[in-house]
């Protein structure tokens, strides 16, 4: 909150971490200010616009008086003390620009400089440095050092993202702090003491923390840059977009910086009710796709079985003849939105209802079914205060991360509880407690919950039940987290938070999904029985699975299918692989070759977030506003240009506006007609699922020797979308794998890096083995959504499925590998062994 | 008006004329001789190298943001260790310079922290396409550290302590 500077003029802001609300009377500089006792005296200075230079304090941090920099002259105390540790107190009189200051400043850059290298022209960090900018305002003009430099390690590999520079670290720990504080991954050290003082990491090994990125960022010289930045580029040269990341459903805040019309980073740009100033690594990196060659460039039309590259009008005609053909009989399917944009999510429902006639429309191309909760929508600010965080099938450090640093903070600084239900044990950075509950059964559990905390005492379930009902009555603020893939799961937390909110406890419902903008689609109305704003239709459409079986028997004659890659994610991969091959015509508008597009009959190319503008809105309902970066490249359009280009083809012009702020006007039109319609109707409707418990088959396991349970497992880095195809990502990229619990392994015949067979309904997959007891007995945890290894194959509708499990022998290993690849793995080996 | 001093003024004149014509003609055969410049005569510039071969542009961009005109272009690469292009990390990876723009004020000679680029006597700059006066590192660079234009060279050298010379520059007398 930027407030202006005015000489003797009263003003109050918002303390950092205020011991209490009482306001003291502080005079900076010659200008008083209010502000609540216990504010740092760098803060107080910044409320009246003087800035106090800083090293080692992060607002986001707590103070640790490392470097002294920020040394003020406070009134009748003799020595000089630190800004950032000091707190204020009444009739506090404080100097930041006397002479004793100013000296101290000197003193202090100089000891920084001491054996500070001169690489500033080589230097990622020149242009935005602290050291070079303090050192510009307050520093000695030369230095005194006639003895040689002391000398570190330079361009140290520290982790797939980031390189470090010892020699330029001035040792302010705010990266440790981060990873402890921050992450809570205390993997991030200072080793030796002294002037031998060195950054590295606890394990001895990388550091792959999914939130390396964050500390290019607060490092305040370059001694941590990144990679896929390194040289690429100085600060004065970039120009600054701000944007909206669309990796993951929480929808950080950022800029995205271009030089030449191309994108060379992406740096926070802190919204503190969003990301809290941070945003995680595969957000960060994930645009180098595209420039890859596996980006789409030109429509592509299938002509006698191969794909030949066409213009853009010649593909909008090869789809207009079959899509009017099928709309004209109401055999006809859209499917898609989750990873549009607002404006096209809208569009594309309009494109199915307005231009094909048909309600068919679904955006859930995984097994996610809601992405909203019917009541007691959270705020991701609700977790700072919660006290307890009840969290189910979602994995949030995987799906989430920004999230889940809140939830870590919540659970480490302010002892929230974190309770998980579900399948496997997760791995969480905080401590947290784990029920095991079968995925189908969690509904179940939910109405005990219920029943116990709305009886009181005297009716009690299992002991962990009122274990749990018990942590639920005690707690004064409830969050609950879950994925929505279980409906009726989602109907019964709900009851629960009925109950508890009837006995005044403050209650929230997150859902964390796992497309970026599945809420922005579904708020549109990419859901067969509901048009834009949860308004429900008279007759609903086909769901995704209905469509997809329509599909696969037929019934089907045309599909059109827009940023969407069921054929990887939706979880009955036999079903996908039948549908999309059966259908007579299937149009696909992506920006890389997927599966799902590569078995299309006309594929559009469409441009990226950073190619266009709109909205998204994140997993709390918040609609933020992103702006194009860059040109897409000739040959590309927009996913509105294409659905409006289609609808003038089927002969209704104008329907579909080509340009974003129109489209989001019509959709600003439709929310405000249907809200001013509704009123004061709280519970909003829900989207159409389909009843797949007779399909259930997770807890239906066959208990013959090598059969297991299959659950697919999230992973930040993996899946199939735009990061499979970006070289920023790729070093990060998990293998496929399998953890399978001890006891299945004895029984295999398996340990820990073979490779392993699985398979099942739709076929089989070769995954590596990794032994593990957060596995349950008789279940594999599958990485999910692996294009070298779909784990749909495995899959019913459901989202579970199981599979026979086989060891691969080598030779049929080594059939499958180059005999170069072998050679790396055992080079890795003797590495890690060095590293140990 | 008195004739003898319209005469005056006449003989006055031709004196001038006279004396010139049997002083040295400053007239030259230009594109068949030089034309000598002073040494610090500020044209077109040159990318220059250590005695080493390697560049000594570290592709900082200082000069491109120093530069008034925004004549310069530098893309920055990180040196492979095997085969580095110029000492240290970084090299220049593309550098050009738009002779078109630029107004020769010497101002990314002044900012070049390792004296990469320096502007020579040469001005000869006529062309008959607007493209081939974007020069790029083809033409600015120097071909042989030895035949470089400053004379400087020894000076910029010695501040780099430790860097050995060459074995030609060692048998050279
Ligand atoms: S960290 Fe800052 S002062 Fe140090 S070399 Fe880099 S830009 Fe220069
Ligand atoms: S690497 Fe950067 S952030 Fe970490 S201690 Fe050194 S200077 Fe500080
Ligand atoms: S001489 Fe001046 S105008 Fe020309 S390139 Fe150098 S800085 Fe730019
Ligand atoms: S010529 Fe000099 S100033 Fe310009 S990029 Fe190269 S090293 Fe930097
Ligand atoms: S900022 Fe105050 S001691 Fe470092």
């Amino acid at each position: 909150m930027p407030i202006p500077k005015g000489p003797g003029v009263q003003r109050s802001v918002s303390p950092l971490q205020p011991s209490s609300h009482r306001l003291v009377n502080v005079i900076i500089d010659g200008n008083a200010v209010s502000v609540p006792e216990g504010t740092l005296v760098v803060e107080a200075a910044k409320a009246l616009g003087t800035s106090v230079p800083v090293y080692c304090y992060h607002p986001k941090m707590d103070p640790v008086g490392l470097c002294r920099i920020c040394l003020v002259e406070i009134e009748k105390m003799p020595k000089l003390q630190i800004a950032c540790s000091t707190r204020v107190s009444e009739g506090m009189v404080v100097h930041t620009m006397s002479e004793r200051v100013a000296e101290a400043r000197r003193g202090v850059l100089e000891f920084l400089l001491l054996n500070h290298p001169l690489d500033c022209p080589i230097c990622d960090k020149g242009g935005e440095c602290d050291l070079q900018d303090f050192t510009m305002s307050y520093g000695p003009g030369a230095s005194r050092l006639n003895e040689p430099k002391l000398h570190k390690p330079k361009a140290v590999d520290l982790g797939p993202t980031i390189v470090l520079d010892e020699e330029r670290c001035i040792l302010c720990r705010r990266c440790t702090r981060f990873d402890a504080e921050i992450a809570q991954e205390r993997n991030l050290v200072v080793v030796e003491r002294g002037h031998r003082s060195l950054i590295g990491t606890e394990n001895g090994g990388a550091y792959t923390s999914y939130f390396s990125g964050n500390t290019t960022e607060i490092c305040p010289v370059g001694a941590l840059t990144s990679k896929p930045y390194r040289f690429r580029s100085r600060p004065w040269d970039l120009g600054h977009t701000d944007s909206i990341c669309n990796q993951c459903p929480v929808g950080c805040n950022f800029r995205i910086d271009t030089r030449f019309g191309r994108i060379m980073r992406t740096f926070t740009r802190e919204n503190t009710s969003v990301d809290d100033g941070w945003i995680c690594d595969r957000g960060r990196y994930t645009f180098n796709y595209l420039y890859q060659p596996s980006r789409l460039r030109q429509p592509l039309v299938r002509r006698g079985g191969e794909f030949v590259a066409a213009s853009f009008d010649e593909a909008i005609a090869a789809s207009a003849g079959p899509l009017a053909a099928a709309a004209q009989t109401g055999r006809v399917g859209v499917i898609g939105g989750g990873r549009l944009s607002d404006e096209e999510a809208f569009s594309l429902q309009r494109f199915a209802r307005q231009v094909l006639h048909t309600n068919n429309i679904d955006h859930r191309a995984g097994a996610q079914r809601l992405a909203s909760p019917a009541r007691y929508q959270a705020r991701l600010e609700d977790l700072d205060d919660a006290s307890l965080i009840l969290i189910f099938g979602a994995l949030t450090p995987e799906q989430a991360p920004i999230l889940d640093l809140r939830l870590r903070r919540a659970v480490a600084r302010r002892h929230a509880k974190l309770l998980f239900v579900g399948p496997y044990r997760p791995w969480f950075a905080v401590p947290c407690n784990y029920i095991e509950y079968t995925p189908g059964a969690i509904g179940d559990l939910m109405n005990q919950l219920s029943d116990v905390v709305h009886h009181g005492r005297e009716e009690k379930g299992d002991g962990f039940v009122s274990e749990i009902a018990n942590e639920l009555v005690g707690a004064e603020k409830i969050i609950a987290i879950h994925n929505g893939r279980d409906a009726d799961a989602a109907g019964a937390l709900d009851r629960l938070m009925d109950t508890l909110h009837q006995y005044d406890h403050p209650v929230g419902i997150l859902v964390v999904g796992s497309q970026a903008n599945s809420r922005g689609a579904e708020a549109a109305g990419c859901i067969p029985n509901l048009s834009p704003a949860y308004i429900p239709v008279d007759d609903p459409g086909m769901t995704t699975h209905q469509m997809l079986t329509a599909a696969a028997e037929g019934k089907l004659d045309a599909l059109f299918i827009a940023g969407a890659n069921p054929a990887l994610t939706y979880p009955d991969g036999l079903l996908v692989r039948r549908a999309l091959d059966s259908v007579p015509f299937l149009a696909v508008a992506e920006q890389l070759m997927t599966e799902t597009a590569a078995v299309a009959d006309v594929v559009f190319a469409a441009s990226s977030f950073a190619e266009k503008s709109g909205h998204l809105t994140n997993l709390e309902g918040r609609r933020q506003a992103f702006k194009a970066a860059v040109e897409p490249p000739v040959g590309v359009f927009s996913d509105l240009q294409i659905f409006s280009a289609l609808a003038s083809a089927l002969g209704r012009e104008g329907v579909i506006a080509a340009d974003a702020d129109a489209a989001f006007a019509q959709l600003r039109a439709a929310e405000d007609l249907i809200r001013r319609a509704r009123g004061g109707q709280t519970s909003l409707p829900r989207p159409q699922t389909d009843d797949v418990s007779d399909l259930h088959s997770g807890d239906a396991v066959d208990a013959t020797h090598h059969t297991l349970a299959i659950i697919p497992v999230p992973r930040l880095y993996g899946g199939g979308g735009a990061a499979a195809y970006d070289p920023g990502v790729a070093p990060m990229r998990p293998e496929p794998f399998a953890v399978i619990h001890p006891d299945d392994a004895v029984r295999l015949g398996l340990d820990s890096g073979d490779r392993v067979q699985l398979s099942g309904r739709g076929g089989s997959i070769e995954v590596e083995a990794k032994i593990a007891d957060q596995a349950p007995p008789g279940v594999a945890l599958v990485l999910a959504d692996m294009p070298q290894a779909p784990v749909n194959r495995l899959l019913d509708a459901s989202g579970f499925g199981s599979a026979t499990a086989q060891k691969l022998r080598a030779e049929e290993r080594l059939r499958g590998e180059l005999g170069s690849s072998s050679v790396a793995v055992g080079d890795g080996y003797a590495a890690a062994g060095a590293g140990v | 008006m008195n004739p003898f001093k319209v005469m005056l003024g006449l003989m006055l004149g031709m004196r001038t004329t006279l004396k010139y014509l049997f002083t040295k003609k400053s007239t030259i055969d230009y594109p068949n001789k030089p034309f000598p410049h002073a040494e610090r005569f500020r044209g077109v510039h040159e990318l220059r190298k250590y005695e080493d071969g390697l560049e000594r542009c570290i592709g900082c961009e200082l000069c491109a943001v120093a530069c008034p005109a925004n004549a310069i272009t530098v893309i920055g690469a990180e040196n492979d260790p095997a085969h580095p292009t110029s000492p240290g990390e970084r090299y220049g990876y593309r550098y050009e310079i738009d002779m078109l723009r630029c107004i020769f004020c010497g101002w990314c000679e002044e900012a070049c922290p390792t004296d990469a680029i320096v502007l020579t006597p040469r001005f000869d700059l006529a062309d008959f396409t607007r493209e081939r006066l974007v020069y790029g590192k083809d033409k600015l660079l120097v071909k042989d550290p030895f035949t470089q234009h400053l004379a400087n060279t020894e000076s910029a050298a010695e501040t780099e302590p430790g860097r050995p010379l060459p074995p030609q520059a060692q048998a050279a007398p």
